[in-house]
């Protein structure tokens, strides 16, 4: 049952407890890509089994960087889905298009994050004891930013039903942290259209966040 | 609303907020028509755009981030796993959780790196991985990370490696931007890592700052080798060819892509020449302050690494540029094609760098490592002894009469390390360096095996015995007064002494066997070259002291002389010819070197020259000379020195202000263990108002020194000592955000900041004469200028004036006119300077008015240190105060004006205490019940700052010193 490969000492049977260390992201390369490209295709199970592995890749890439980086940096979210995506994709097999398809599921998941949590936090302050969220989680989201996050979710779903393109624009922008530029790449789109589409696309959410 | 009629809104709204604001209005209602409702929705789109920006605006990710960066580690500490236990989590890399933990088997400490299953699921890569891991780490480089253990428990693969502490090179060029020099210096250890590593067939593959460490000794320590193996995609062939599915078809570039190879980024087949392009573009980004080829999407930045040039260097000698670019050819052909060519132009820059650092710009040159620079190698000058003879002032019962000696030991022992050695000495150990052992902290004794791959050491009374490049020691011998350590040439024992008896131990350990009873003179046996017999000293009597021979069983001793008090007799060293044995001898404070003649019992000088104690002999195995850690005035240091045998004059090899004791010497005679011992200090700062409220700043592992100052916006400015001289940083008061101002640039001395916040002034000898005269710089640290020309001797303690104007400081010299230092002051900007006291003067400190300078003062030469106020413009004192006891920590105003504060020693303690100018008792400020204060200082807003010393003893390798 155990190895040593340096020839070191055999460890006490004790201390020999296996330690099983789940692993939510067992996937291959290969096969999150061929589960983006069968979501491209139009296979919606594949971004149910899709979305899971990208979350697991994100959360292991951003301890990574919130290990490695100061106290209080900023992490630049269009690099982190961009090391996501190297490490996750076999780019020679997938057309760079398809690219979108990766970065709108990295944004989507972003979002669920965020709303989840900001839900979550709503709740435990209204004195649900469902979930209880730690102090340093607690501070992460103030009041205001986690009430904010869950009435932009509302407002994006029914922007989607209305203009979708707009609604992931919203999603790949804010939520993905994609520029002008990256956002019409992956909307195929050209920037100009993306900044001013940007704009109503605001207007529209900020008339919509005031009626709630 | 319908989609349908949210676009027909939106269109409107496009093309109206296209208009000028005022034009909208009439524009919306003509296109709206009748459609009210329509038009109405128009206008509040408009109006909420109005409004300007919206939170979406900024992106929601360092919220995500965070959430998705917490969570538990999935170890906690207590945890184990195997024989390893988890002290707690270090870092996460891309390639698994980094723990850190303590081996219980062998008791040290270990980084353990949990390998994710779905990378160790290929037996065949993670086979290869782990070879090619070993492999690296078996070539026992110095910047290789050593790797102590591959193994797992059940599924879970892990590593356990040496722990380093320090942080990563990403998070070192995070902190400060690196000069040239330091630059050079981390280039050519990750260089000759790669080349150790290329010689032996191993690529790294993933070389980037994230997998460089740096520690706080300069130290650069390569991780990972081998584990791009894991990940890596198998490369393809120009051709591709047909293999297992996942390994063809498993495209994953790993490493960020910033820093990957033209054909790395394409997947093709790499070589050494990828590390070498990556290296390149480690290089540039530690010199540019970013990488070479940008993107804002991989895609980008793919391209421009595949077709792009990078934007050209501009501040960079044209040496520097044409090595990045010959590292950076896209065509690997076109590269250099091994890493040892590039080596050897790093280290010609280095070169070129000394030879041309005269300038105001340019640093005084490290060489090899984090080793000496040899301005600093001759620079115990005035300064550095002066801040030395402070902190070794012993309690005396006229403790100012003694300082007053010190000053004048000071002036001797600067004119004496200046003329007699300073030029002499930089050829000859240039190439020198010094390494701290890590964890050899109160290290009492030390020798080093003959193969030079482990140290045996005394610590906490017992034995211990530590492979070098390894983190943590193993205790052989439980504490039992254990002293005077050394191999046996075979280097299958050690030899020690335990209670005046010579034992005998395996160097892996084992049973310790009594070899010899009565070993108790000063220092370790010494062995014949053939390890039959060894020689020793003995104390016959309270009066007699012998030299005897014995059989290395402990039989068949025999006298070879005897001395009687005062005169003593240690550390015999026996020379690698055979027949001669030399000794220490004489009475201190005058000990010289002889030698005798196994046969004859004749003796023989080694040397004439007599030194005030020597500590240790030991011989340079070629019998070229001896090496001997020796004392040249009782105030200074104890030094490594070079006896060259049979003829030549004794030098120095260090040249520095720690001291060293106990010298041992590998076979080959290219290591030497020592021990030094080094005064550190640590910050303390206390509130306004109650200067008893001190509190210790926390400033990581660096080894602090001597002085201290605040900024005017209220950061502290101190000193960090590193091996060939001492570096100005500053710090916040509570310990955060430290930062690096001086590298490699000599001893940097008493940084203060001008009241106007313009400039840092400091004391610095990395000038091209090697003595020290007063300088500034920018406050980022950038722009240093010489301020002062004086003749040889040091200018020291500046300080500015409250206009900012005027910089005062304390110099000696012959123009001064008198024995030891004066005040003088002299234009920010360069300029004539004068002198303001026509008597023995230092620690000025200029009163907040900028009228009155206060400064320690003799009245003629016999009068005792008082403090005198003398006018800004100079001349006599207008007021002289008596004090107990003088220091030479210079003084400082209390933030009203009211009075002068000082610090004041006694047994060993030291406070800072508060003279009103009105002559009235001076008070006692701080509570201290221990240490010595070295430096302090107030703010303007009346925050104390001081730094506190004490000792560390820490065992040394110092290579390449002949």
């Amino acid at each position: 049952m155990v190895n040593t490969i340096l020839g070191g000492p055999i460890w006490s049977a004790a201390a020999a407890t296996p330690h099983s260390k789940t692993n939510a992201m067992a996937a291959l390369p290969d096969e999150v890509t061929q589960l983006l490209i069968n979501w491209s295709k139009g296979d919606q199970a594949a971004l149910d089994e899709l979305i899971p592995l990208v979350h697991a890749e994100l959360r292991r890439l951003a301890r990574h960087y919130m290990a490695r980086e100061n106290p209080g940096h900023t992490l630049q979210t269009s690099a982190l889905i961009n090391e996501a995506y190297i490490r996750l994709i076999d780019q020679q097999n997938m057309p760079w298009q398809n690219r979108g398809h990766f970065f709108g599921v990295a944004a989507q998941v972003m979002r669920h994050i965020l709303v989840d949590h900001a839900r979550s936090h709503n709740f435990a302050k209204r004195g649900g004891g469902a979930r209880k969220v730690p102090l340093d989680e607690a501070m992460i989201v103030n009041d205001k930013r986690a009430d904010e996050l869950v009435a932009l979710d509302d407002a994006l779903k029914a922007l989607a039903t209305l203009d979708p393109r707009k609604s992931q624009m919203i999603e790949l922008r804010f939520f993905g942290g994609l520029s002008i530029a990256e956002t019409a790449e992956v909307l195929e789109i050209s920037p100009m259209t993306v900044t001013r589409e940007w704009r109503s696309a605001k207007a529209w959410l900020r008339l919509e966040m005031n009626k709630t | 609303m319908t989609p349908e009629r949210w676009q027909r809104v939106d269109e409107i709204f496009q093309a109206a907020i296209e208009l000028r604001a005022e034009e909208r209005p009439a524009f919306v209602e003509r296109t709206c028509a009748d459609d009210e409702e329509l038009r109405r929705e128009v206008e509040s789109l408009i109006t909420a755009d109005e409004q300007g920006l919206s939170f979406v605006d900024e992106p929601a990710f360092q919220v995500a981030a965070g959430l998705l960066a917490t969570g538990e580690p999935e170890l906690e500490k207590g945890q184990s796993i195997g024989h390893y236990e988890i002290v707690g989590p270090i870092g996460r890399g891309g390639m698994g959780e980094v723990y850190l933990a303590k081996d219980k088997l062998l008791n040290r400490r270990v980084a353990l790196k949990l390998l994710p299953a779905d990378y160790t699921g290929n037996k065949d890569r993670l086979r290869r991985f782990q070879q090619e891991a070993q492999a690296a780490s078996a070539l026992n480089h110095p910047n290789i990370l050593t790797i102590y253990e591959l193994g797992h428990v059940d599924e879970q693969q892990f590593i356990a490696t040496e722990f380093v502490e320090g942080e990563t090179l990403r998070q070192h060029l995070k902190r400060a931007p690196l000069t040239l020099s330091e630059t050079l210096d981390i280039a050519i250890q990750i260089a000759s890592a790669l080349s150790a590593a290329h010689r032996a067939g191993i690529v790294h593959r993933d070389v980037k700052p994230e997998n460089i460490m740096v520690r706080p000794d300069g130290y650069v320590k390569i991780l990972d080798f081998g584990l791009a193996k894991l990940t890596q995609q198998e490369e393809r062939s120009p051709k591709p060819i047909e293999t297992d599915k996942t390994e063809t078809s498993s495209g994953l570039v790993m490493g960020t892509v910033k820093y990957m190879s033209p054909e790395q980024a394409q997947g093709l087949q790499v070589d050494q020449r990828s590390d070498i392009f990556s290296f390149g573009v480690v290089l540039y980004e530690m010199l540019a302050g970013r990488t070479p080829f940008e993107g804002e999407t991989s895609h980008e930045l793919i391209t421009s690494i595949l077709r792009k040039e990078p934007p050209s260097l501009t501040n960079e000698p044209d040496g520097m540029r044409r090595l990045i670019s010959n590292a950076l050819h896209k065509k690997k052909e076109d590269r250099y094609q091994t890493i040892e060519d590039l080596l050897v132009d790093l280290k010609g820059l280095r070169e070129d760098k000394a030879v041309t650092g005269a300038g105001a710009q340019v640093a005084a040159q490290t060489v090899n490592g984090s080793a000496l620079s040899t301005n600093a190698a001759a620079g115990v000058s005035t300064v550095s002894t002066f801040e030395y003879v402070v902190s070794g002032i012993k309690r005396h019962k006229t403790g100012t009469a003694l300082v007053l000696a010190s000053f004048a030991i000071v002036a001797i022992g600067a004119t004496f390390g200046l003329n007699r050695f300073g030029g002499r000495l930089r050829p000859s150990f240039k190439q020198m360096r010094i390494e701290r052992i890590p964890e050899t902290e109160k290290a009492g004794g030390v020798a080093v095996s003959p193969d030079g791959q482990y140290i045996a050491y005394t610590a906490r009374r017992g034995l211990w015995v530590k492979r070098l490049g390894m983190n943590s020691g193993i205790q052989i011998v439980p504490p039992a007064n254990v002293v005077y350590p050394i191999y046996s040439p075979d280097g299958e024992d050690i030899f020690y002494v335990s209670d005046d008896a010579l034992y005998r131990i395996p160097a892996r350990g084992g049973e310790a066997a009594k070899v010899l009873e009565d070993v108790n003179g000063h220092g370790p046996i010494s062995f014949a070259p053939d390890g039959k017999r060894f020689a020793f000293t003995r104390y016959q009597d309270e009066e007699t002291v012998l030299l005897l021979v014995a059989n290395s069983d402990g039989t068949g001793e025999r006298v070879l002389t005897s001395r009687k008090k005062p005169e003593i007799l240690y550390s015999p060293a026996w020379a690698p010819e055979g027949s001669l044995i030399a000794c220490a001898w004489g009475a201190a404070p005058g000990v010289r070197v002889f030698g005798i003649r196994l046969a004859t019992g004749e003796e023989e000088q080694i040397t004439s020259y007599k030194w005030a104690a020597i500590e240790r002999l030991a011989w340079l195995s070629d019998g070229s000379g001896l090496v001997a850690s020796a004392m040249e005035t009782s105030a200074a240091p104890k030094q490594i020195w070079h006896i060259p045998h049979p003829a030549g004059e004794p030098r120095k090899i260090t040249n520095d202000l720690e001291s060293y004791a106990d010298v041992s010497l590998s076979a080959d005679g290219k290591s030497l263990v020592t021990i030094q011992s080094a005064r550190l200090s640590s910050l303390w700062v206390a509130p306004k108002d109650d200067p008893t409220r001190t509190r210790s700043i926390p400033f990581g592992e660096r080894k602090l020194s001597g002085s201290v100052s605040w900024t005017p916006d209220a950061r502290i400015l101190c000193l960090v000592n590193t091996s060939g001289g001492r570096d100005i940083w500053v710090v916040n008061a509570d310990g955060t955000n430290p930062k690096q101002l001086t590298a490699n640039a000599g001893i940097n001395l008493q940084p203060k900041a001008s009241p106007d916040g313009r400039y840092i002034v400091f004391s610095s000898n990395r000038g091209a004469s090697g003595a020290s005269h007063i300088w500034r710089m920018d406050f980022d640290g950038s722009n240093p200028i010489q301020v002062t020309q004086g003749d040889g001797d040091g200018e020291v303690q500046p300080t500015v004036s409250p206009d900012g104007l005027w910089v005062v400081y304390s110099k000696g010299g012959t123009d001064t006119g008198i024995d030891g230092k004066a005040v003088w002051k002299a234009p920010i900007g360069g300029g004539e300077p004068t002198q303001l006291a026509n008597t023995s003067s230092a620690g000025a400190a200029i009163s907040p008015d900028g009228t009155l300078i206060a400064c320690w003062y003799k009245q003629d030469k016999t009068s005792r240190w008082q403090i005198a106020l003398i006018p800004f413009t100079g001349g006599l004192p207008t007021k002289i105060l008596d004090v107990d006891r003088a220091s030479i920590v210079p003084l400082r105003w209390t933030p009203d004006g009211q009075a002068i504060s000082y610090v004041d020693t006694r047994e060993g303690i030291s406070n800072i205490w508060s003279q009103p100018i009105s002559g009235s008792t001076p008070n006692q400020l701080t509570q201290f019940t221990s240490e010595r204060i070295l430096g302090f200082d107030w703010s303007s807003d009346g925050q104390l700052v001081c730094s506190r010393m004490h000792d560390s003893q820490d065992v040394v390798l110092i290579s390449d010193f002949r």
